[in-house]
């Protein structure tokens, strides 16, 4: 969810009327934004939707809230005759650009500011880290038309921004730290954008030139050029920005590209329409709204509509690429109306609730644990090839994290023991004995995941058949029958250790255990443990 | 060690009865009726036969000769019941003693008991109530008002519990429970749920990964999503990567994965496990529970999810108002988020919900609305266990865990 911040003064100047927190708040959730923290004049606000990128400025959650409260829109750029040629020796590597120029603007700090949290934010969210978008702002007074879209030449040297000094493209990817940075996107072939003297105006997706690719607060004219290697968002990416500079007075004018034999206008205006039976808005929201309500619920989310046969046809305005059917058109309808105006209706249907059948009867089990006298812990699923296999003295197939972020956590528990056993380290200044069980999910053999019943008595007196004897007691309280097998593990003192079988099915192992282990966990008091899969509860199969 | 019985008292005091016929018939011509007289008559005559002592003879009782001998001679075993008690008995007599109900076995330790009579003890014990010494002595009184030593019952653990009552509450609300899973393929986590694979509207939550092996996602549904994708989000669908195995990041992923077993009308929950990767502090951990759920039904609309989701405000959260805001999930349109009023804790954000898109039921074959909703349940725990930290919720805290008293707490 994208978090922006704003200027309260600047988004006041924008709607044109001055808001308490309180109103401003209520308002703000018709742009889905969230006021998340006050600071003074700084807001920082939340906006729900990351797939609403024109609301991720102060100058986007305005224009949606000027709309929402009743103010009508009008968006049209004129059509200039800048042209920019695109190479189509760029087809591989980053075939699409968008631009336009603005004319007109009077920049302040605060502007240069946004705009340039605004661009690294469509470049981190919508851009993908400027594989897909990246996005240029020159001075357009210094570029000369017509422009250039194509593939670098060694001899085109210019000066990144921030430097003076003028290298080729190829040293800005070695030596400047943008270059370094985005060196992969453009590997092969480095696109450039020049104008018609050949001046570097950027080389995208890397870095504008220190010459014409810069702007202050003196700057009153500028050149906009997105680049990318998805033409939807590139497009989407020019249009979020002419909007805004358009928002700040700015007059938008769009530039033709030519590809090949294609040519289109930028910004592109392209827009969606979206049709739904009026029958279906009125099951779907729960209100009686009247056809000429809707329309104008509708009017306040930018779109302009009209009835065709019980049916709205809206058209959406050409920023909001988010709307797909019926459904986007009905949660517009919703918003302008006021989520808070609905007047919640109670569901009355009959329906039976339960539980599981694995989680009932594990709770049975629980609950006999629990009645023989043993503290139940809960532990997290999250665990570690070290404490499940290394500290156990055990080697067994683990499910394992494949891109894991703290090391303690690099696999899923395959027993619950370990847990169990660090449970009492942590407790041996608690008076003894201590009994314990947990009841839980697990993972054996790597993809299997099954409901252990596991428990431990740490006592200096504890044995093997104290324990046994609650094994069996628990097994034969489940209604099933309990046989015990002897057997070799690691895990337990050789001889003192036993494969549980319950109903003749292999369903676990019992045992004390081997002081190794204790070591391993710190452990100063014996130990005797068992461990049981509780699927036979359900009657499925056992490992 | 043996003892007189009541009966060996007796005879050791008045005679043995074969003794005292032996004195009545040492008198001559003693008829039967006469000596039937005698306490205990029968077993005198059956021990004074077996003696020797006497001969029965038309109904009179006569003096034998080895008879005339044991008058003034105590008999072997009129001896042996006055030793028995210092020992030094044959086994023979003693077996006869016993056997004739005269003598019994002591228990050393009653003797020392008898050594108590008089005295003030701490225990009663089965062996004073036995022997009746219990009315020789006194009990020593204890220090009633002190509680004693701690005793520790065994208790589920306070999480659970919270969990627990949250499940109630929903099955109580009609709610049916859904399998969890922790495993499952990518399809089921994002593809069903219409987060398309490259775009950032993935990026609101982040996965993990595993290298588990799971059987291949079914290839004629996996078609029919795939299809919405392209369709919508305007990208080409990539079947592998959506069998890619992770830890479950999301709740409704189980939701969508009971779409193809629905009954309608029906209400489900989970309260499942889902995994992020994070940093992990006081207020954030890499897996935590959701509590999720779908309602399907023809009849549902926006309201309806508004009512239920105040409902569950109101009963499950013990909230006093709630709110409404627009907000945005991938596979819900419309959607919304609801903040609740909390007595205690004043406004929490307490989940979010919707109404599923038609293209993640479309491909299901599913026409009705289908309501999903999740509530966030963990600032509800730490307030409900009294704990500051999330970690906390996992406590292992023996101490705590064993004092607390969380099972009588609402």
């Amino acid at each position: 969810m994208p978090k922006i911040e704003v200027s309260k003064r600047d988004l006041e100047n924008l709607l044109d009327r001055e808001f308490s927190l309180e109103e401003l708040e209520n308002i703000l959730v018709l742009a889905k934004g969230e006021l998340d923290g006050v600071d003074g004049d700084n807001l920082k606000i939340d906006i729900k939707d990351s797939n609403r990128p024109d609301l991720w400025s102060c100058e986007g959650i305005a224009r949606e809230l000027k709309l929402r409260m009743g103010e009508k829109q009008k968006i049209e750029f004129k059509d200039s005759d800048v042209v920019v040629e695109v190479d189509e020796n760029l087809k591989d590597i980053r075939p699409y650009i968008s631009c336009c120029y603005v004319l007109g603007l009077k920049f302040t700090d605060q502007m240069i500011k946004d705009i340039m949290a605004l661009q690294e934010r469509l470049h981190a969210q919508l851009g993908r880290n400027r594989e897909k978008v990246a996005i240029g702002i020159s001075n357009f007074d210094l570029v000369k038309p017509n422009l250039s879209y194509r593939a670098s030449t060694e001899d085109l040297k210019f000066p990144p921004l921030g430097y003076t000094e003028i290298m080729s493209p190829k040293e800005i990817l070695q030596k400047h730290e943008k270059g370094q940075a985005y060196a992969h996107l453009v590997s092969k072939k480095i696109p450039i954008f020049v104008d018609k003297n050949n001046q570097v105006i950027s080389m995208p997706p890397i870095i504008n030139s220190n010459n014409l690719g810069r702007i202050d607060e003196s700057t009153k004219n500028i050149l906009i050029d997105v680049t990318g290697t998805d033409e939807k968002l590139v497009d989407q990416a020019l249009l979020i920005l002419a909007l805004n500079f358009k928002e700040r007075g700015g007059k938008v004018h769009r530039v033709k590209i030519k590809s090949g034999k294609s040519e289109k206008f930028t910004p592109n205006m392209d827009k969606i329409t979206v049709e739904a039976e009026l029958t279906e808005i009125r099951e779907i929201t729960g209100l009686e709204l009247e056809d000429k309500i809707i329309l104008n619920l509708l009017e306040r989310a930018g779109c302009s509509c009209s009835i065709k046969s019980g049916k709205i046809v809206a058209i959406y305005p050409p920023y909001r690429k988010d709307v797909f059917d019926e459904r986007d058109l009905i949660e517009d309808i919703l918003i302008s109306y006021g989520y808070n105006n609905i007047v919640p209706l109670k569901m009355e249907i009959a329906t039976v609730g339960s539980e599981t059948r694995i989680q009932r009867l594990s709770g049975v089990a629980e609950e006999l644990m629990v009645g023989m006298g043993f503290q139940q812990a809960i532990s997290f699923i999250l665990s570690s090839e070290e404490k499940e296999n290394k500290l156990m003295n055990h080697s067994e197939k683990l499910c394992k994290i494949l891109n894991p972020v703290n090391q303690n956590y690099t696999a899923v528990r395959r027993s619950l023991l370990p847990n169990l056993l660090e449970f009492l380290s942590k407790n041996q200044h608690n008076e003894m004995p201590q009994k314990v069980f947990e009841v839980g999910k697990v993972i054996i053999g790597g993809d299997k995941e099954r409901i252990f019943s596991s428990c431990v008595i740490s006592n200096s007196t504890v044995n093997y058949e104290e324990l046994s004897s609650i094994l069996d007691a628990l097994i034969s309280n489940l209604g099933y029958k309990l046989k015990l097998e002897k057997v070799a593990d690691n895990r337990f003192i050789k001889g003192r250790v036993a494969k549980v079988f319950v109903d003749k099915k292999l369903a676990g192992v019992i045992g004390e255990i081997t002081p190794a282990v204790l070591e391993n966990f710190g452990l100063e008091t014996p130990v005797a443990a068992f461990e049981i899969e509780l699927e036979f509860l359900i009657g499925s199969n056992i490992q | 060690m043996y003892s007189l019985t009541g009966e060996g008292k007796k005879y050791a005091a008045t005679g043995l009865p074969e003794r005292n016929l032996l004195n009545l018939a040492s008198k001559g011509h003693i008829s039967m009726n006469d000596a039937k007289k005698l306490e205990n008559f029968n077993i005198g005559l059956q021990w004074a036969k077996k003696n020797g002592w006497i001969t029965i003879d038309k109904g009179e009782i006569n003096l034998a000769e080895s008879g005339k001998k044991a008058i003034n001679l105590p008999s072997l075993l009129e001896t042996a019941l006055k030793n028995i008690e210092k020992g030094n008995v044959s086994d023979d007599l003693t077996e006869i003693l016993l056997k004739r109900n005269l003598i019994q076995k002591v228990d050393v330790k009653i003797l020392e008991l008898e050594k108590l009579k008089g005295k003030e003890i701490v225990n009663l014990t089965p062996d004073l109530l036995k022997t009746g010494l219990w009315k020789d002595v006194k009990f020593r009184e204890y220090n009633v008002e002190w509680p004693g030593k701690k005793s520790y019952p065994g208790k589920r653990h306070p999480y659970r519990v919270f969990l627990k009552n949250l499940k109630d509450k929903l099955i109580t609300l009609g709610f049916e429970e859904m399998d969890s899973r922790i495993i499952m393929q990518e399809f089921c986590d994002c593809d069903v749920l219409f987060m398309p694979q490259t775009h950032s509207a993935r990026d609101i939550h982040e996965i993990f990964y595993v290298d588990a092996k799971l059987p291949p996602v079914d290839k004629t549904l996996a078609g029919k999503v795939g299809k919405e994708h392209e369709k919508y989000w305007g990208y080409k669908w990539d079947y592998e990567k959506s069998n890619r195995a992770l830890l479950m990041s999301q709740g409704t992923a189980l939701s969508a994965s009971h779409f193809s077993n629905l009954k309608i009308p029906g209400k489900y929950f989970s309260l499942a496990k889902v995994f992020r990767p994070d940093v992990v502090d006081a207020t954030h951990m890499l897996e935590f529970y959701q509590l999720e759920g779908i309602v399907c039904d023809k009849s549902m609309n926006f309201r309806h999810l508004l009512g239920l989701l105040k409902q569950f405000a109101i009963d499950v959260a013990g909230a006093e108002a709630v709110k409404f805001y627009p907000d945005y999930f991938p596979f819900t349109e419309p959607s919304v988020q609801i903040s609740a009023k909390h007595p205690k804790l004043g406004w929490v954000e307490l989940g979010g919900a919707g109404i599923f898109r038609k293209e993640v039921t479309r491909p299901f074959g599913i026409k009705e609305p289908i309501i999903a909703w999740g509530l966030g349940i963990d600032r509800l725990a730490m307030f409900n266990l009294g704990v500051t930290d999330i970690r906390e919720l996992y406590s292992s805290n023996l101490k705590w865990l064993r004092e607390n008293y969380y099972y009588a707490k609402d």
